[in-house]
Formats: structure tokens, sequence, C-alpha cells
């Protein structure tokens, strides 16, 4: 019966430091989970890739492959906000969102240093995205 | 962007409870009414951080949680020291003062404390003294707060002064609260459910349920409040 009982109290005092612990561990996780995925997402959804290929697009003035491209980018990085915005700066997605807008606006202006202006700041929007 | 934002505030609100609920568990039990000025501004910092944690989107999560830990990581190690050494203790919480000595103010040890004489007569009158001779001691404490020691005279009578004897009069084990018998503090007693039964039907109570609390005291009687008091004319203090 002392032995049950020691037992219980043992297991209790355990579990009592233990629920903590394991819920401090998933928050953690949470919290580092947007810069820690930031990698694995870019290269799922090729997006450091698809900023070249808007780049090189822009400088070739090739407008409707910089068009589809940003579009390609948009759905890109929408998808991995979904997953990355429990961590990172919701602002900093925010106005990445805007410089794809304002990209699309030069692109159907034909404004090449515009477009190019906006789309290296979306980039560096991209690479301070949680960090 | 509006929904996602609500499911990033639910989030960011459940670690910012659940993290400081956690945090102030380890810093441990001590009441509001003993905080010192520094626990009281500690305990204002963390909840703000814990608060812009939530609600401040315009920063990611992890500073803030870093900032939360790092605030009650200090606070932790102060009470460490301040358990461990005396003058850490000193030097984190100050030191009570004595405020009146054989009835006379200490001016000097007011001054130093930045203590007005009408905070002083203010914490007496809400301790029922308003004649300042009738203290012997007044202790300022390092909560701001006033323990007094009256002059033997104005002391009220106690049995001990009257050399009477006076029965035991321990904690009371509650057995029934919110309708339900609480078996292993009957246990504890050596009593059993006949015994509580007959004392209930002497209460006037058929079943466990129709009881909102009741207790044993040290001599061996139970007090009963029922759902129902049944009471004639109740007393209304409402205007």
């Amino acid at each position: 019966m002392g032995l049950t009982k020691r037992k219980n109290a043992k297991s209790q005092k355990i579990s009592s430091y233990l629920l903590p612990i394991m819920l401090l561990g998933i928050f953690l996780a949470v919290m580092v989970s947007g810069p820690v995925l930031k990698g694995p997402l870019d290269t799922r959804h090729h997006i450091s890739q698809t900023f070249a290929v808007i780049e090189k697009d822009l400088k070739e003035k090739n407008w409707s492959g910089a068009a589809a491209n940003t579009h390609i980018l948009r759905s890109s990085l929408n998808e991995s906000f979904k997953i990355l915005r429990y961590s990172v700066e919701l602002d900093e997605m925010a106005d990445l969102i805007i410089n794809l807008d304002r990209i699309e606006g030069y692109i159907q202006a034909n404004d090449e240093k515009g477009a190019l202006g906006e789309l290296y700041e979306a980039r560096g929007h991209w690479r301070e995205l949680g960090n | 962007m509006l929904i996602s934002e609500v499911y990033v505030e639910v989030v960011r609100a459940a670690i910012g409870f659940f993290t400081l609920l956690i945090f102030t568990r380890v810093l441990g039990k001590q009441q509001v009414s003993e905080l010192t000025v520094f626990d009281y501004i500690l305990g204002i910092t963390i909840g703000s951080t814990a608060s812009s944690l939530t609600t401040d989107l315009t920063s990611s999560v992890l500073p803030h949680w870093v900032g939360l830990l790092t605030w009650v990581g200090f606070a932790f190690l102060m009470q460490l020291a301040s358990v461990k050494w005396r003058k850490a203790s000193k030097l984190v919480d100050g030191e009570p003062s004595v405020v009146i000595m054989n009835g006379m103010i200490m001016e000097d040890t007011m001054r130093k404390m930045r203590y007005t004489v009408s905070d002083l007569l203010e914490q007496l009158r809400s301790k029922d003294i308003f004649d300042i001779k009738q203290v012997e001691f007044a202790v300022l404490e390092r909560s701001g707060e006033i323990s007094v020691l009256k002059k033997s005279q104005y002391q009220p009578v106690t049995p001990n002064d009257l050399n009477l004897n006076t029965k035991y009069d321990g904690l009371q084990t509650v057995i029934i609260y919110d309708g339900k018998v609480l078996e292993q503090n009957l246990k504890h007693l050596n009593l059993d459910r006949v015994w509580l039964q007959s004392e209930l039907t002497r209460h006037g109570v058929s079943d466990v349920s129709q009881v909102l609390l009741a207790s044993l005291d040290t001599q061996g009687t139970l007090y009963v409040d029922k759902y129902r008091d049944h009471l004639v004319k109740l007393n209304d203090l409402s205007d």
C-alpha cells in the first residue's frame, strides 16, 4: 500500500515537471519553426529560384514571362506564409506581398528599373523574414 | 489577412498565457499585499511583455518570449540570492524600519524612507489607531505596510491575562463540498458514511446532494450549510 502511494506520488511529481517542460518545448518549436522551415519551404516552392527567373525575365524585357512568374511566386509565398506566419513578423510578409503588387504594376507599364527595384526589395524581405 | 491574423493571435495568446502560468509557478507564491515596489514593477513588466508577445504582430514571437524568459530568470536568480544570502536580500528587498519608538516618531528614518507623517497617520488609522500615544512601536515593512505594537495598557485583554483555560481550537476538516462527500477526509478522521448520514439527519438533511458545505471542528461539532437555508427574512444591504 505504502509502496503504491510512494510510486503514485513520484509519478505525480514527474508529471508536474514533465508537463510544463513539454509545453515550453512545444512553444519553443512553434517559435523557431519560421527560421528553421524557411529553407525547406524555399526549396520546395522554388522561391529563391523564382526570384532569379523573374530578374532574368525583367532584364530580358520578357514581360509576359515576368508576369506569369510573379504570379507563381505569389502563390508559392502564400503557401509558405500559411506555415511561417506563427513565428515571423506579419509586417514583413505584408510588405513582401505589396512589393509583388508593385512589380505587377511596373510589368504592366513595362518599367524594368522600377520592377527590378521592387524585386530586390521583395527578395530582401524574404531573406529577413524570421531572422 | 484578418482571419489568418486571428489564428496567429490565438496561437500567440496560448503561448503567452501558458508561459506566464508556468513562469509564475516557478517564481513561487508571494502575497500581493507583501510585494515590494520592485516586485510590483517586475510583475507589471513581465505582464506587459507577455501582452506584447500576444498582440504585437509586427515582430516575431521569439524575441518577446526570450525577453520574458530573461526577466523571469533574473527574478528567479534574485529570489535564490535573497534566500541564500541575507545581504542580498537586504540589497534587493530593503529592510523594515522603525518609524515610531516608545510613542515617538523617528523623523530621520521617515525622511530616509521618504515616508510622510500623513502616510503614517493614515496607515495607523487603517489599523484603528487614532491616538499616536497608544503606539509602542511601528515598523514600516518592506512592502510599505506598517506593523504596529500597541502599548500594553491599550492592548485588548486575552484569556491568558485573565488566567482562563481555553479549549484547543484547530483547523476544521471539510467533509462535504458542493454536494459531494470527500471520502479521503472522512477516512482520515476515522469516520464513515453511516456516522455522516446520522449527523446529517440530525441537521434535517436527507441527502448529501442538499449540502453545500459540511465541516467538522476539533470539538467534534459538525457545521452544515445547505443549498436551501429556508431563512424567513433575508437581510438586504442594497439601497
